[in-house]
């Protein structure tokens, strides 16, 4: 049985990101006024926005039934990242790392949903007068989880393919 | 090339179409399932408090247009308050007890005691008014009205009623009730009191008859008329429709400032008023002459014989009698009439009251003992007749007070009642002191009720009824006092009616508290007059629950008639509890006629009622025809009214829904900050702003009216019909991320968040719906939101300043005039076909001359050339407080570019792009045009 969950010791990474993602969040509430952006870098601004949709605010005017909706996507894509971590061998770090991280963003961002019915976002990047969709610490877990979970499929399907044709 | 994907044309999926009557009831769904109004209440937690506190309708039948008015105003005024930044609770409340009730009940059941007793036939009231609420509860909520539905206040919750009987104990305790036996309207049918409110006026046949009186002291009489000696045969003459309250004669009143004659006849002398000598003998069929005159005055105290008692009936002095009709001398029962009783006060203090509540009279009375008074008028005419009393018989038409509900006549009768006293304990004075605490809207109100309590007799507080609160009393048999420990039982009869509602007190045992006193007092079973019940929410609402403030209230709000109802027992209870008003604010609405401004009834077929226009139209169209119309008088409604309604409706709907067409792909990080906004829209952000401030006073002080007019207009006005048509070339043409696209949509984000804002009071729903589909909203509804901030007037140094634009709009006037012709004969299809020279003088070019290269775009032309010359004959010339400006169009022989439609010489001019123009390439594969002013 242990062993079976040895690698769910990787959750201590989402907590951690969970923590950080809404620590994050939380300073953003206390000091930004709404949809104000406060000038960090230039490229960069905190601006404060609530997402009642998914990305590119899908669904956002959807009356009241949007956050159930996401809220049962998002836990039941948490619950299948999980089982796909059960499976996957502690050690296999290059798999178990990105997994844990969408773990994290998948949560961080649904107990945003669950207790206030939106997500909180405050990362606001952009070059000149064109603008990134304002963004999160989960966002970015998620994002980054995605990018190297492809980015590890394609590389093992090129080793795999290797193998095959018999290449060292 | 193809430029379509070039070209950003305004996109939304905001229904064009309000289709209201389908979609509210989904957004209702949404406002339960997340339980809005709490979620709003959390959200105000910290803010001041704003208390509207609800006048609560009866609940018998489903409400008709005139309660969707007031709900719809309170909710206006809530919803502003919440806007204004205060946390504005609403409990809506319902009045329960009464007689209406109590019919709809007996209809089904019988009375009291048929087939059902007392205690269930109560039941069944209870059961029948929680029907009712249900369904005005659902009417109400329909109208978009927040509060707390799921937990009204109803006068009929065991709190409210434990409250009622607190409020009585404290005013008991306070001096102001007192036990009183008067004249009050009486019906036989209900055998109860009625109240002035439940009574009709129809007309009745009655007996009219003139009555002898023999007078006792000769001398005393010759003696006022200033004559020598003794007149032993007189008699006095009153006239009178009902004989059978001659067993209660106790005086005969004259009036001071008459005169009266004496007038010698065949049966000895007889005393009338001298005006109405001539008509007297007529009807008595006598002849006379007048001996003497004198005046009312004099003759106080000439005693007289009672017609047939063997007793006196005082000659007493009163400001009721005239000389219009009778005799000029007025028949005293005291105990029948509210005037008999007042004169004949200042008298005596006995009151003689021989007719029981079941219409006999009382078995010991001589003569006619145990009779119903409706049978006794020939009887006792017949007496008079055979005592030589009679002076003349015959019958009469009149309009006499009925039952409203049993359409039976009723009389005056004086039944022991309890009373608040105006006078006992200086009520009438501490509550016209209070009137002026008190801010009235319109401020006529105040006059109305001073008035109104300022002449208004003692509250008779007591009814004798089975569906309403008890005055929870022992009386001593014999003097009819409370008992002495009044106060403290009270109180704990309170606290069991808390527990069990009303019939704790009905089924009480009087020895559980009187112990051997049992014989001595007897329990009083009389009821609360329902005014009482509703007048002290104030005390069992406001100061009962936990999270509606403290007493005083900041406003009341119902229709123009509660002067003399609910705002009059509010104030009266408030008084003598607290000696100050509950409210601060009184605001009154007048009351809803057709388009004619006739009442509406089912007869006359005028009828609108609130349920069938939420199935046509909606609430939202009812809630703007709210807002647009003055309350302060009559409010006229009719299908056509609404319909009108409706077009504005549409109006201010399809505004918001190209505001946010444009806004597609926007979002809050691509607001441009206000000082790099172009200044054109730094100008409507500055409109915007003076606008906001109007909306806010406006709602501040209740003018609703103004603020449709107002919002209405800079739909149509500013936005419509200017600097939404100036912006198409900006929006559509310009690069997506450019900073002058941008700025405009900075603009409209910005108005469309005030705006939304504006009018979430009045068309709740739409403005939920517009909200859903903002680029970003902090919170799911405006209501969550204060006036909004990100508005700002224009700075001082401002380039478009006031002046500037006031030219540029009598350009642009111009223009629009010059273009008319051209259109209408074909020469051109739109602006953008044309050009215009614009002449003005020196001083105005060199103002325009900054923004002179994009004025076209203001102008919506091809090509706007300012010109010093003297304009050609012909020119459209628009003068303006002595300053002129003429425009000379002509249609534009330049190309026509594919892409933004304007006629210019470049177009052709990139080889790669042959049909636009060169500004168009700049926008598709330049670094994109750039925009300094419009």
């Amino acid at each position: 049985m242990t062993a079976r969950l040895a690698s769910y010791a990787w959750l201590w990474l989402s907590a951690v990101m969970i923590a950080l993602d809404q620590w994050t969040k939380a300073i953003a509430v206390e000091h930004l006024i709404y949809a104000q952006p406060v000038p960090v870098l230039p490229g960069l601004n905190w601006t404060l926005i609530h997402n009642y949709g998914g990305a590119f605010s899908f669904l956002s005017h959807q009356p009241g039934w949007q956050k159930w909706f996401f809220l049962i996507v998002a836990s039941a894509v948490t619950l299948g990242l999980m089982e796909w971590l059960r499976r996957t061998p502690r050690s296999n770090w290059i798999l178990c790392l990105p997994l844990s991280l969408l773990i994290g963003g998948a949560i961080g961002n649904l107990i945003d949903r669950a207790s206030l019915g939106y997500v909180i976002d405050f990362v606001d990047v952009y070059y000149q007068t064109h603008h990134w969709p304002v963004f999160n610490v989960a966002d970015s877990c998620v994002t980054v989880g995605i990018v190297w979970l492809i980015c590890y499929e394609i590389f093992s399907k090129e080793a795999r393919t290797e193998r095959q044709n018999g290449k060292p | 090339m193809d430029y379509k994907n070039t070209i950003s044309l305004p996109v939304t999926d905001f229904p064009m179409k309000a289709d209201l009557p389908q979609r509210e009831p989904n957004r209702l769904a949404e406002w339960a399932a997340s339980d809005r109004y709490h979620a709003i209440q959390k959200h105000a937690a910290d803010r001041p408090m704003f208390v509207l506190h609800d006048g609560p309708p009866y609940a018998n039948g489903d409400i008709h247009i005139g309660h969707a008015v007031n709900k719809i105003l309170k909710d206006i005024v809530v919803k502003s308050r919440l806007l204004a930044g205060f946390r504005a609770p609403y409990v809506p409340g319902w009045d329960c007890h009464g007689l209406p009730i109590e019919v709809a009940v007996e209809k089904k059941h019988g009375k009291v005691g048929q087939k059902l007793d007392a205690r269930a036939f109560r039941a069944e009231c209870r059961r029948y008014a929680a029907e009712q609420i249900d369904r005005q509860r659902e009417d109400f909520k329909r109208l978009g009205v927040l509060g707390e539905w799921e937990n009204p206040y109803r006068t009929m919750d065991y709190a409210y009623e434990a409250g009622i009987v607190r409020s009585l104990a404290r005013i008991v305790d306070r001096g102001h009730v007192v036990r009183g036996f008067k004249p009050v309207h009486w019906c036989f049918d209900c055998q109860s009191a009625l109240a002035e409110a439940e009574i009709e006026y129809g007309n009745k046949r009655d007996p009219a008859i003139d009555v002898a009186f023999k007078f006792i002291d000769g001398k005393k009489l010759a003696g006022a008329f200033g004559l020598e000696g003794s007149i032993d045969d007189a008699s006095l003459a009153i006239w009178t429709t009902t004989p059978w309250t001659l067993p209660a004669n106790q005086a005969v009143a004259v009036g001071a400032e008459l005169v009266y004659a004496l007038v010698k006849t065949a049966r000895g002398h007889l005393l009338l008023a001298e005006s109405l000598v001539e008509s007297c003998l007529l009807r008595f069929g006598m002849s006379g002459e007048i001996v003497a005159t004198t005046t009312g005055a004099r003759l106080e105290r000439c005693d007289v014989q009672h017609p047939f008692y063997d007793r006196v009936s005082l000659l007493i002095l009163s400001d009721h009698v005239s000389a219009a009709d009778g005799t000029g001398l007025v028949h005293c029962a005291p105990a029948y009439g509210v005037e008999d009783f007042h004169a004949v006060k200042r008298y005596s203090s006995e009151v003689l009251n021989p007719v029981g509540g079941d219409s006999r009279y009382a078995a010991d009375l001589p003569l006619f003992g145990g009779q119903r008074i409706k049978d006794a008028n020939p009887h006792i005419i017949a007496l008079l007749q055979e005592r030589g009393a009679l002076l003349s018989s015959t019958e009469f038409d009149h309009s006499v007070a009925h039952c409203w509900r049993h359409k039976t006549p009723t009389i005056f009768r004086a039944t022991p009642q309890w009373f608040i006293s105006m006078d006992a304990a200086s009520l009438r004075k501490d509550a016209l002191s209070a009137i002026d605490t008190v801010r009235w809207i319109p401020d006529w109100g105040r006059e109305r009720i001073y008035g109104m309590i300022e002449n208004r007799p003692d509250w008779c507080i007591s009814r004798q009824r089975t569906w309403g609160v008890p005055i929870p009393l022992f009386v001593d048999r014999e003097r009819q006092l409370p008992h002495p420990r009044t106060g403290e039982w009270m109180l704990a009869v309170a606290d069991k009616i808390e527990q069990g509602g009303i019939d704790a007190w009905f089924d009480l045992d009087a020895n559980d508290w009187l112990g051997a006193d049992v014989d001595r007092y007897e329990k009083v079973t009389d009821t609360l007059d329902v005014w009482f019940e509703s007048g002290v929410s104030h005390s069992a609402v406001v100061c009962s629950r936990d999270n509606l403030g403290e007493l005083p209230v900041d406003i009341y709000l119902e229709g123009s008639d509660q002067h003399r109802g609910w705002f009059h027992s509010a104030l009266l209870t408030g008084v003598a509890m607290y000696g100050a008003a509950p409210y601060r604010q009184v605001l009154t609405h007048g009351f809803t006629v057709d388009a004619q401004g006739k009442k509406m009834s089912k007869s006359a077929g005028n009828v609108v009622a609130p349920q069938q226009v939420m199935k046509s139209l909606g609430a939202d169209v009812l809630r703007l025809w709210v807002a647009a119309t003055d309350y302060r008088a009559e409010m006229s409604v009719s299908d056509e009214i609404l319909k009108r309604v409706s077009e504005s409706y549409r109006r201010i709907r399809n505004t918001c829904r190209y505001l946010l067409a444009n806004l597609n792909g926007f979002e809050p990080q691509n607001a441009v900050a206000l000082d790099q906004m172009l200044p054109l829209d730094r100008y409507l952000i500055g409109q915007a702003h003076a606008l906001q401030q109007k909306v806010i006073a406006a709602y501040d002080s209740y003018q609703f009216h103004q603020i449709y007019q107002d919002v209405h207009a800079f739909c149509a006005i500013e936005l419509g019909a200017f600097y939404l048509d100036v912006l198409k070339d900006r929006m559509y043409t310009l690069q997506r991320d450019s900073l002058a696209r941008r700025s405009g949509q900075t603009a409209m984000w910005h108005v469309l968040e005030a705006l939304t804002r504006w009018i979430a009071p009045i068309l709740s729903f739409t403005a939920d719906e517009i909200w859903s589909y903002m680029p970003a909203r902090e919170h799911p509804s405006p209501l969550f939101h204060t006036w909004y901030e990100q508005l700002a007037p224009v700075p001082s140094d401002f380039g478009l300043n006031a002046a500037t634009m006031a030219l540029l709009m009598q350009i642009r006037e111009a223009t629009q005039l010059a273009l008319e012709p051209l259109r209408r004969d074909k020469a051109i299809g739109s602006g953008l076909d044309a050009e215009v020279d614009v002449h003005l003088s020196a001083l105005q070019a060199d103002a325009l001359r900054p923004m002179a290269n994009e004025l076209k775009f203001l102008l919506i032309v091809s090509r706007a050339t300012i010109t010093t010359e003297t304009a050609p004959a012909g020119a459209t010339v628009v003068e303006r407080e002595g300053i002129s400006v003429a425009v000379a169009p002509r249609v534009s022989v330049a190309a026509k570019c594919v892409r933004c439609w304007h006629h210019v010489d470049d177009v052709g001019t990139h080889p790669d792009h042959p049909e636009i123009c060169g500004r168009c390439v700049e926008n598709v594969v330049g670094e994109g045009e750039v925009r300094a002013w419009f």
